[in-house]
């Protein structure tokens, strides 16, 4: 199979991660389909990923309509900013385009491989907060299915976008998604700026899961 | 190997405190080794050269021991024989949960986890089952370490523990105050508490098999991931899921000054 293929097989992003998982919590039938509160955002996506995972089709074509929600929901180009921060500015606007493709793409490619694991989970919305400066969090928990040893709370915050709130991070358990891969990204645009960055991305995404150390583990076992 | 994950319920929770995951990308290659430049890591973590060997040195205990056994039982035992340890090892961790819910000048929560021991130990036949939480008292977790923070404390420097993994100074310090009033260890024998111990671990990793792998996978520097994950979540468990202490911080991080000299 040639490579790219066997990528998109496995395309979930990290931040859809938890969408999926809040897909079996389409218990609100009767849910509104647009989706104007940050709230409604969080729930539709939840009942849309859940519609995807429970249909009859093949695992390439979930992924690939799960690809798509996520591209819909999230605000990738605020994330990416985000997640240089003040090396932003560092990045010549190739640079930035190439990043934000690179990086959506290495967040696929290493979250991609538990689409079969979801399904018996439930996700309950806890509530929501006003953030200082216009942002919404949207608290959730995650209860039962692959998850055995309790809840696992799940924050999304949001952000709006020509009239539009899209998500631009996932916390879980207090831990930022986007905070955990700045600090990271700092550390290596500090040894070879933005060029370094851009290569890590690309290599650990043409290295793909091949050569992740899981595969490699349950390969011994 | 430390307890509060048994409980601590959250992937990122485990992964940390067992922290033996595996490097992926750290471990495997040289640059990432090298230590961090940037004033704000040098702070938190000044100790980076001998916590990084730690790592590694976690890094391989675990894929060579821990994760392999954890893989084995988790295809043997049933998903009810894992779900009821974890609560056995959770409702032993009552007296630590109780006191230190006291020493934050939480009164009702140490009398719900009263509540949550007595129902669990008995009805729940000594904690295997935790009827409590589908009557409305979720297990909920404290440790000296929390305590600390509740009265003002930082958390210090950071810091790897050989086998038991990323802690702090606060955090390590919290750890040996609550080891007299942690169960497993005082009301029995070695030759009780070590086998104790190592099915607790075994459990526990087991739990989080998929999750570990995920993040050594996601991650471009798997130590730096598992340090900025640890320090967040302990954090988060201190605000309880709340706004973050350093709202400075927060508003760093979602409104971060990239506007200038931008075209």
């Amino acid at each position: 199979m040639h490579p790219n293929k066997r990528w998109s097989r496995r395309s979930v992003a990290v931040f859809w991660a938890p969408l999926v998982l809040s897909g079996v919590m389409a218990l609100t039938p009767g849910a509104s389909r647009s989706a104007d509160s940050p709230r409604e955002v969080v729930e539709l996506t939840s009942q849309r990923v859940l519609g995807v995972l429970n249909s009859g089709e093949s695992d390439d074509e979930k992924i690939k309509r799960l690809e798509q929600i996520a591209y819909s929901t999230i605000d990738f180009d605020t994330v990416s900013r985000l997640v240089l921060a003040k090396n932003w500015r560092q990045f010549t606007p190739e640079q930035r385009q190439q990043f934000e493709e690179e990086f959506k793409r290495a967040l696929t490619v290493s979250y991609g491989k538990r689409i079969g694991q979801f399904g018996q989970e439930k996700v309950v919305i806890v509530g929501e907060r006003q953030e200082p400066l216009g942002d919404v969090t949207v608290q959730s928990h995650i209860v039962g299915g692959k998850v055995k040893s309790g809840d696992v709370k799940v924050d999304y915050r949001l952000r709006q976008k020509d009239g539009t709130w899209y998500v631009i991070d996932v916390i879980v358990e207090g831990v930022s998604i986007v905070s955990s891969y700045r600090t990271q990204f700092q550390e290596i645009i500090n040894r070879g700026g933005p060029d370094r960055l851009l290569a890590e991305l690309r290599d650990k995404n043409a290295r793909g899961e091949g050569l992740a150390p899981a595969e490699t583990t349950k390969k011994k076992i | 190997m430390k307890t509060r994950d048994t409980h601590g319920l959250a992937l990122v929770a485990a992964v940390m405190a067992l922290a033996l995951g595996s490097g992926g990308c750290a471990a495997s290659h040289g640059p990432h080794a090298e230590p961090s430049a940037t004033a704000e890591q040098e702070k938190i973590d000044p100790w980076e050269g001998g916590n990084r060997k730690v790592f590694s040195f976690n890094e391989a205990i675990d894929i060579h021991a821990i994760e392999p056994v954890a893989r084995g039982w988790n295809k043997i035992m049933p998903a009810q024989v894992q779900e009821s340890l974890t609560n056995f090892y959770s409702n032993l961790r009552y007296p630590v949960v109780f006191l230190n819910d006291l020493f934050q000048g939480k009164p009702g929560a140490a009398a719900l986890e009263t509540g949550r021991f007595l129902v669990n130990t008995t009805l729940g036949f000594g904690g295997f089952f935790d009827p409590a939480t589908t009557w409305g008292l979720p297990r909920h977790e404290q440790d000296f370490g929390l305590t600390l923070g509740h009265w003002g404390l930082d958390s210090g420097r950071y810091l790897m523990i050989p086998l038991l993994g990323p802690s702090s100074v606060r955090d390590l310090t919290g750890e040996i105050v609550d080891i007299p009033f942690d169960v497993v260890s005082i009301v029995a024998s070695w030759y009780i508490t070590l086998p104790a111990r190592a099915v607790q671990v075994i459990n526990t990793r087991s739990a989080f098999l998929d999750i570990v792998d995920e993040n050594r996978r996601a991650a471009f520097d798997y130590y730096v991931f598992l340090r900025d994950a640890y320090l967040h979540h302990r954090e988060s468990e201190l605000t309880e899921g709340g706004a973050p202490a350093r709202s400075g911080a927060a508003e760093e991080l979602y409104y971060p000054d990239t506007e200038k000299d931008s075209p």
